[in-house]
């Protein structure tokens, strides 16, 4: 696929916005390192895809996909993360996708899944610097408008919207009843820099269609359910991992439905 | 493949989700103002003393770094997102004239101005203020001289959203050690590493003779 060609799909759209607000967030002069971080996760991304193509004798030799991980992986970890744990993380986060699969399509997000395998495994932090936190306020704005161009154009508007709801809907019966950790509190939750976190997870790793299903009544239980299990980390433990480990439960739950899904069909198919 | 959503409908969505999100933030709002409020304090109780003697090979670099996903058990912090609105690097001292430039500002200023804090600076006997204050929150330092020589660094006020511990004792030993306000980040607590960088940088910029 050509670049004109690329740039008029979802997929293309999306590595754009990431792209653009890659570029955004490193104007923040201790964020200029970002940038670099990102050019190291892109090319290792395009690297390990290029082998797999290559050992699977693919025609597909640019990782459009690659490159879309690579940038998420960027923008979530702490750009004081080492070169080489950037380069492990994105070297996991591809290996997911080409290995924990069903069919063709991978079973966790595989962003998320790189990330989280970094916070336990390599111990990164992670600064979530590429959802503009520590940029003026009204730059949010970057970030949420071409999200909803995003959601729409692959879909998933109604999944995006149940996890923000949800989540939001959550944290406001946690300040009501005092649910939760003395730190970690729905107030900082709700607010800057910490909610554009959760927008960014909603608009750029939540819409992945692969991972994730596709008609509405299954996006809404989905998104709802993403927000549940982040919720219930985050009241219980907090830190910012809550939020890959609620997609990652909801990925793992849409497989199972799947799976359960296509054995029922294939049953049907052989008592005919 | 499901058909496409009505954008009445997705308005109707957009409007509900705003509106839960609104009322959260209104309903949040007293307890995370009493955080704003508290953060704002001058100097006040929950310094800890920094050991002078401490080697900076001691202290926690980027490659040692800390994860923030572990359940923390300090409750000494709170978090003070009020101040998001624009960040911004300030000095409790009043003698301070630099004390309000953005933190781009001061970050590109500080860069250019590294070598003479570092290497040439020669400071005043006394102790000195600083404060570095972000969208993570705020963090006041204070610097103590002695013969031209930094021999303790303290943390005064600390209203990070991360633990106190992320960073203390070894970034106020790594200023003693390394007789600057250049230390070493720590990963995992990057903001907090950059207020409290800033914050020695006020501090010493003021003990300047």
């Amino acid at each position: 696929m050509n670049l004109d060609k690329l740039m008029k799909t979802p997929k293309g759209y999306l590595l754009a916005i990431l792209i653009g607000l890659t570029l955004v967030a490193s104007l923040r002069p201790q964020d200029h390192i970002g940038l670099l971080n990102a050019g190291i996760a892109v090319i290792t991304a395009l690297a390990i895809d290029g082998i797999v193509a290559k050992l699977y004798k693919n025609k597909k030799k640019f990782s459009d996909g690659g490159m879309i991980t690579a940038l998420i992986i960027a923008n979530v970890l702490s750009n004081t993360t080492p070169w080489y744990i950037i380069v492990a993380t994105t070297a996991v986060a591809l290996l997911s996708k080409h290995i924990i699969k069903s069919g063709r399509k991978p079973i966790f997000n595989p962003a998320a899944f790189g990330l989280l395998f970094a916070i336990y495994i390599f111990s990164t932090g992670q600064s979530w610097w590429g959802s503009l936190a520590l940029l003026p306020t009204w730059l949010i704005l970057i970030m949420i408008v071409p999200g909803i161009f995003i959601s729409i154009k692959v879909n998933k508007f109604p999944q995006v919207a149940s996890f923000l709801g949800m989540y939001f809907v959550l944290m406001l019966i946690m300040a009501v009843f005092h649910l939760g950790l003395p730190y970690d509190t729905p107030a900082d939750a709700l607010r800057i820099p910490f909610v554009n976190s959760a927008i960014y997870l909603a608009f750029f790793m939540l819409t992945d269609p692969p991972t994730t299903p596709s008609t509405y009544p299954k996006q809404i239980v989905f998104g709802s359910l993403v927000a549940i299990v982040g919720s219930i980390i985050f009241a219980n433990y907090g830190g910012l991992a809550y939020l890959l480990i609620g997609l990652l439960a909801g990925n793992l739950v849409n497989f199972t439905f799947m799976r359960a899904r296509q054995k029922k069909m294939s049953e049907v198919v052989i008592e005919h | 493949m499901a058909k496409k959503m009505g954008k009445r409908l997705m308005g109707i969505c957009g409007v509900a989700v705003t509106a839960v999100y609104a009322a959260g933030y209104i309903y949040t709002m007293p307890s995370a103002q009493a955080n704003a409020a508290s953060a704002s304090l001058p100097a006040a109780s929950t310094s800890t003393p920094a050991s002078s003697g401490a080697s900076a090979s001691a202290s926690a670099s980027s490659s040692t770094p800390t994860t923030n996903t572990a359940k923390h058990t300090s409750k000494q912090h709170s978090t003070s997102s009020q101040n998001h609105q624009s960040t911004k690097s300030s000095s409790t001292s009043s003698t301070s004239s630099t004390s309000s430039t953005s933190t781009s500002k001061s970050s590109s200023s500080a860069s250019s101005k590294k070598s003479q804090a570092a290497s040439t600076a020669k400071y005043k006997d006394g102790t000195f203020t600083g404060t570095g204050t972000n969208s993570y929150g705020t963090c006041s330092v204070a610097v103590t001289i002695q013969h031209g020589k930094i021999v303790s660094a303290k943390i005064t006020n600390y209203m990070m959203h991360y633990p106190q511990y992320y960073i203390d004792p070894q970034l106020p030993q790594e200023v003693v050690s390394m007789q600057t306000w250049q230390i070493y980040i720590v990963s995992g607590a990057t903001a907090s590493t950059y207020n409290f960088a800033e914050a020695v940088y006020y501090a010493l910029q003021k003990a300047k003779a």
